[in-house]
């Protein structure tokens, strides 16, 4: 054929190519039917005839299927089925991208065809080896969909076919461990993939050239830290920790290897595999040669990098471990000294050091004098830290009063005199409080105040001291040191903690006295004036404006926190726990403030489309992540992954939300409907870490006395989602949308209410109860038959009786004070209630939020044209009153509140409690006096001033309310 | 330490812990294997009271409250930090403590001008870049951010970088002098990089200083200058 010739026929040919290219299918066939026509039927035409004829059908069948399968109708679906049944086992497989992606798509909604998926690939990747993109594919719609067996299998395929691409085979790797890993997988296969990565990973390790100079090693063997690391995950996942020692010892991979070149990561593993293996002589003899003073300058240059304390660890662990070697104890003591000697600063040496005494006091070869000598020498080191305090503490765990005292007593006698440094005073009070206040229900009113009184001089004394610093600096302050908290901000903070205590009476329940908050609050105030950005202060000071009932004023200070991304799962929690039954409205806007620092449903949509991004953001990253090799990291993006989409925080945000919509409207919006009604197992992520605590180890941190009610888990989860059924089945009711009559019963029976650990409220259980029944009224109403009209009269029986109750509870008594007011609002003078508290709130709130269901159930029973089953009209007519009275009592305790705190709570009254507390205690006098010389009188005036505008506002906001 | 166990509990058998985790681990498949040995190894040592130098996990982003609570921190889109892990993971360590967890991290990256930039006289070539670096404040003053960094060094010298660089407000005279006590020296002077000035001086917003240390790669030195406080450049320039 003539050069001119193939010029054409290629020209023609591009023409197809182009069309087919373009998805103009049509027109590519009208091309080659053109040619064919003139009678050209070459070999080429014919198979792309073929080719697209075959394509273009099992494409059409695919999305028929496909459509068929979405049909409503049950016989389209059922056909729909089996024309892709059919098609998933046609011979020759279909093996074009299009039709496969259409076909994966109807079986991944097919729940019990989970194989075939991934089976429709495997048969075209055989039929097509050589298909790079169709392989690819394959592989990605299993590993983003979490189908760990279906991308392994792809993986294989892959790393069989393109055994070039060394990176395939430590894809077969990392996929064969998720499948081992994954709890979701049968024990068969745990087992059988487990033992696939661990012969894959052995063979990884073993490919490894001996030779460092050696540039070409086979493709399988590991030539990264990141493969490396992967091949350890394996091998600590099945508990081959002597194998990991082995490794990492070996010529070819081990620490000195040219792949991990003495990387710290890895002597770290070795460690942890040491101790994880029991390899205890070994072990010690490691890290014991890794922190010996060498006599060599350049090596004891490095020493400081190894001041680790996983190596100090296992040091003190072997010697635990190895009981009998009676010497190795006294070896080892002389061996952390010398290192002392070498570095006096080392506060690892010194804390191995406590450890090493500790235990020889625990095995009864060192007394407790030795101890006690221990913890001095260490505190006369490092009390200028503030790490100080912790580690003390941490040594003196579960020593008895008398060690624990001494060693306070100790460190005070050690600082005191010498007021020049702030924080080993800082130091030695905080081991007062654990000695003196922690634990001790019988700390004496003199001894809190005592040492509250100390720590405010001294915040005053310090702070007075740097301020006659910075006057005197010619220099501007720099902004990081302006913006920086200061060691001395921890005074205060103690002050606050120390009075925070339980009330006598309420020891058991761990609650602290009304007045002990505001007090804290006023100390809390006073240090953020001087330091606004310490943390520590902020987040106590929000759980106390909490506490308190002052939402607008908690909602600020979180403002101030500046809350956003992850912050949202680690911090949010601190104010958005129940907030929306303690300040469900909008507060009054802030100057210079955005609307999620007062509007507390924008703060709520925040956090639900931080979740909501952050889940598109890991998936993509998992995928980015394969390219860059780094099979650990996302091995742990794929935990990160489940923990923020199964999070606790992200349900209870999406369930309190529509419950502030709920609220505000009477019904909730569609969104996040899918989150709150999730019934899978959460995960709680929730952090408390940044509170200070100063309590012993044995007993609760101090932040669980500032919580408002106990933290809700999967029950709580379980009552809220039941709440808010009832008010989608009212609402679906109401807009004549059909109703699942089935699903909801059995959950109602997974509530198990009287559970002693429990995470609920009083409020909240009560209102479960109620809502138990309602939801049942609510379904009969839909058209279930699940309950008889008998029951559902009994049901609302239960509910006229619980209203009746709620009466008594919220009648006014001749003082104009009703039980739920006497029982939850704070007191100005003993057995007068003044203010608000969260508790009030909470009950109001909740209980408004059922009378709003109620509501929804008279107004659809009384719709004439409705279809719903119709209610006993005489019953609806007692409810209705019923509803309308305890409505209007709500509002009357309310006003009553209002007016008790426009007649107690005067401005001198709140600062009168800052400032003395209880009047009436003989200790109260000296503290007075250092409050009265340390608060500023004018920021006291507007500090007590915001509180009664926040409680004014929060009660504004009930009477706002509506039916 | 896990609530609820103490060392008198356990009779000071650390194998006891042992065996209550891997019965918890059998008992609750959902936790992940790996996981557990890491616990078990916190809890086999049951006083761990002190500080390690460890790489960044991407779970270790659900425990950075001590140090981003700072306002001097920035929170970062998760993006962002999942990036760094995933292409520069081990240019990314914390400071763990025991008690409160995670007090400090360093957060760098690897990277060159673009090639079409060679010829200018502003030419980056291949340096580690630290992109964050934090000690929560309780933290600070114990030298985490010297570990901190040289182990970023360590990282950056391993993978052939001439230098190491960052860029500092020229107004932040604590970061100035930390980082020229570990070695950096101001390279050049960024005008008005940063859009604000929180010092309230200047409306047309900070300058910053790129500061340098040499990696071993340098011998002669090429890449730092003295006086680089006097060397000013555009931002269009170091990009």
């Amino acid at each position: 054929m003539s050069s001119s010739n193939d010029a054409v026929f290629l020209r023609r040919n591009n023409q197809i190519q182009d069309a087919i290219d373009s998805h103009n299918m049509k027109q590519a066939l009208q091309l080659i039917e053109k040619r064919m026509k003139k009678g050209e039927n070459t070999q080429f035409l014919k198979a792309i005839v073929r080719d697209q004829l075959t394509r273009e059908i099992a494409s059409k069948q695919a999305w028929k299927a496909n459509i068929l399968f979405n049909h409503a109708d049950e016989t389209h679906k059922k056909k729909g089925i089996s024309e892709t049944l059919e098609l998933c086992n046609a011979d020759p497989p279909i093996s074009d991208l299009d039709s496969l992606d259409i076909l994966h798509r109807t079986l991944r909604k097919m729940d019990d065809h989970t194989e075939l998926r991934s089976a429709i690939w495997e048969r075209a990747a055989k039929a097509k080896p050589q298909d790079h993109a169709l392989q690819m594919r394959w592989f990605k719609f299993g590993y983003e969909a979490g189908d760990w067996k279906s991308a392994q299998k792809a993986a294989m395929s892959l790393q069989k076919n393109f055994p070039r691409e060394r990176k395939y085979y430590f894809w077969a790797i990392f996929l064969c461990y998720l499948v081992s890993d994954d709890p979701a997988s049968s024990d068969m296969d745990r087992k059988l993939f487990g033992t696939l990565a661990y012969r894959f990973a052995q063979k990884a390790v073993a490919d490894v050239p001996s030779n460092p100079t050696e540039l070409l090693s086979p493709p399988r063997a590991i030539q990264t830290a990141e493969e490396l690391l992967l091949v350890v995950r394996v091998l600590e996942s099945q508990g081959r920790w002597t194998e990991i020692v082995q490794v990492l010892d070996s010529e070819n991979a081990g620490l000195s290897s040219r792949i991990v070149n003495n990387d710290r990561t890895f002597m770290l593993v070795k460690v942890i595999s040491l101790g994880a293996a029991e390899l205890w002589e070994e072990g010690h003899s490691y890290v014991k040669s890794l922190l010996t003073v060498s006599e060599d300058e350049a090596e004891r240059s490095t020493l400081h990098e190894r001041d680790d304390w996983k190596y100090w660890n296992l040091l003190i662990l072997a010697v635990r471990c190895l009981e009998n070697s009676p010497e190795l104890l006294s070896d080892t003591q002389q061996h952390i000294e010398k290192f002392i000697e070498f570095s006096p600063k080392s506060r690892n040496a010194h804390i191995a050091l406590m450890d090493i005494v500790l235990t020889g006091f625990k095995r009864g070869e060192r007394t407790e004098d030795d101890l006690v000598v221990a913890c001095q020498r260490y505190f006369d080191q490092h009390k200028h830290k503030l790490y100080a305090f912790k580690d003390l503490r941490g040594v003196l765990e579960t020593r008895d009063d008398t060690v624990i005292h001494r060693v306070a007593q100790n460190c005070m006698d050690s600082v005191e005199g010498k007021p020049d440094d702030a924080i080993p005073l800082i130091n030695a009070y905080k081991l007062q409080y654990c000695d003196q206040i922690s634990g001790k229900g019988n700390a004496s009113k003199s001894i809190i105040e005592t040492l509250v009184r100390n720590c405010l001089y001294f915040y005053d004394a310090f702070t007075l001291l740097a301020k006659t610093k910075d006057s005197k600096k010619e220099s501007q302050p720099d902004t990081a040191s302006a913006m920086e908290s200061r060691p001395t901000d921890d005074f205060c903070i103690i002050a606050a903690m120390a009075l925070l205590q339980p009330t006598p009476a309420d020891r058991s329940s761990k609650k602290v006295s009304n007045t002990a908050l505001v007090r804290a609050a006023g100390i809390l105030e006073h240090l953020l004036i001087d330091s606004p950005h310490n943390y520590e202060a902020i987040l106590m000071l929000i759980r106390i404006y909490l506490l308190l009932g002052a939402g607008s004023i908690a909602m600020r200070w979180f403002g101030k926190l500046s809350v956003k991304q992850m912050q949202y799962e680690s911090v949010a929690h601190n104010l958005f726990t129940r907030f929306a039954t303690i300040h469900p409205h909008p507060a009054p806007p802030i100057e210079g403030g955005e609307y999620k620092d007062f509007e507390p449903q924008v703060a709520f949509i925040g956090a639900l489309d931080f979740y909501r991004s952050a889940n598109f953001t890991i998936k993509n990253s998992l995928i980015k992540g394969l390219d860059d090799g780094t099979y650990v990291n996302l091995d742990d993006t794929i935990e990160l992954q489940k923990r923020v989409r199964d999070s606790i925080c992200r349900r209870m945000w999406a369930l309190d939300l529509r419950r502030m919509q709920r609220i505000h409207k009477g019904n909730h919006l569609a969104l996040h409907e899918d989150v709150a009604q999730d019934t899978s197992p959460a995960r709680d992520n929730r952090k408390y870490d940044a509170f200070m605590n100063l309590e012993r180890c044995d007993q609760s941190p101090f932040e669980h006395r500032l919580r408002a009610g106990p933290i809700p888990r999967e029950n709580w989860l379980a009552s809220a989602r039941l709440t808010d059924r009832l008010f989608s089945v009212l609402e679906s009711i109401s807009s004549q949308k059909p109703v699942v009559l089935k699903l909801e019963m059995p959950e109602i029976g997974k509530l198990s209410l009287s559970q002693t650990d429990a995470d609920h409220t009083f409020a909240e259980i009560d209102a479960t109860k109620i809502h138990v029944e309602l939801f049942k009224v609510a379904m009969f109403m839909a058209g279930s038959k699940a309950h008889t009209s008998t029951e559902i009269e009994t049901s609302l029986g239960e509910v006229e009786d619980w209203l009746k109750v709620k009466r008594e509870d919220l009648a006014l008594k001749d003082n104009k004070k009703s039980c739920l007011i006497m029982r939850t609002a704070t007191e100005f003078t003993p057995g007068t209630p003044g203010a608000p508290t969260w508790e009030y709130f909470h009950v109001v709130w909740t209980l408004v939020e059922t009378l709003k269901a109620l509501w929804n159930i008279f107004d659809l029973d009384s719709r004439k044209a409705a279809k719903t089953a119709k209610l006993p009209a005489e019953q609806m007519k007692r409810l209705n009153t019923l509803v309308r009275e305890v409505f209007e009592d709500v509002r009357s305790n309310t006003r009553s509140l209002k007016q008790s705190l426009t007649e107690s709570a005067t401005l001198s009254t709140l600062i009168d409690m800052v400032k003395r507390g209880d009047a009436t205690d003989e200790y109260e006098k000296p503290l007075q006096d250092v409050l009265e010389k340390a608060l500023d009188e004018s920021a006291l005036e507007l500090f007590c001033g915001e509180l009664r505008e926040s409680w004014e506002e929060a009660l504004d906001g009930v009477l706002a309310a509506r039916l | 330490m896990q609530e609820g166990y103490n060392d008198q509990q356990l009779n000071f058998n650390p194998h006891r812990r042992l065996l209550l985790i891997t019965a918890r681990q059998k008992k609750n498949k959902s936790i992940k294997p790996h996981i557990i040995n890491i616990i078990i190894l916190t809890l086999t040592i049951y006083h761990i009271k002190m500080s390690s130098i460890e790489r960044m996990s991407p779970l270790d982003l659900l425990d950075l409250n001590l140090t981003n609570l700072d306002p001097l921190t920035e929170n970062y889109d998760l993006g962002f930090y999942l990036n760094y892990l995933n292409k520069w993971p081990s240019l990314f360590s914390t400071v763990k403590d025991h008690e409160a967890g995670i007090v400090g991290y360093i957060m760098g990256k690897l990277e060159e001008q673009h090639p079409a930039m060679r010829q200018s006289e502003h030419y980056t070539p291949w340096h580690g870049h630290i992109t964050v670096l934090t000690v929560a404040p309780a933290w600070r003053r114990l030298g985490f951010a010297r570990r901190l960094t040289e182990q970023l060094e360590r990282g950056s010298d391993s993978n052939d970088a001439w230098f190491v660089d960052l860029y500092v407000r020229a107004g932040n005279k604590v970061a100035y002098d930390m980082y020229k006590g570990m070695g950096y020296s101001v390279f050049r002077r960024v005008v008005n990089y940063y859009s604000d000035d929180p010092s309230g001086m200047s409306e047309n917003g900070e300058d910053a200083f790129d500061m340098r240390k040499p990696c071993s790669r340098d011998k002669k030195l090429e890449h730092v200058r003295e006086n680089g406080e006097n060397f000013p450049v555009g931002p269009e320039d170091v990009m």
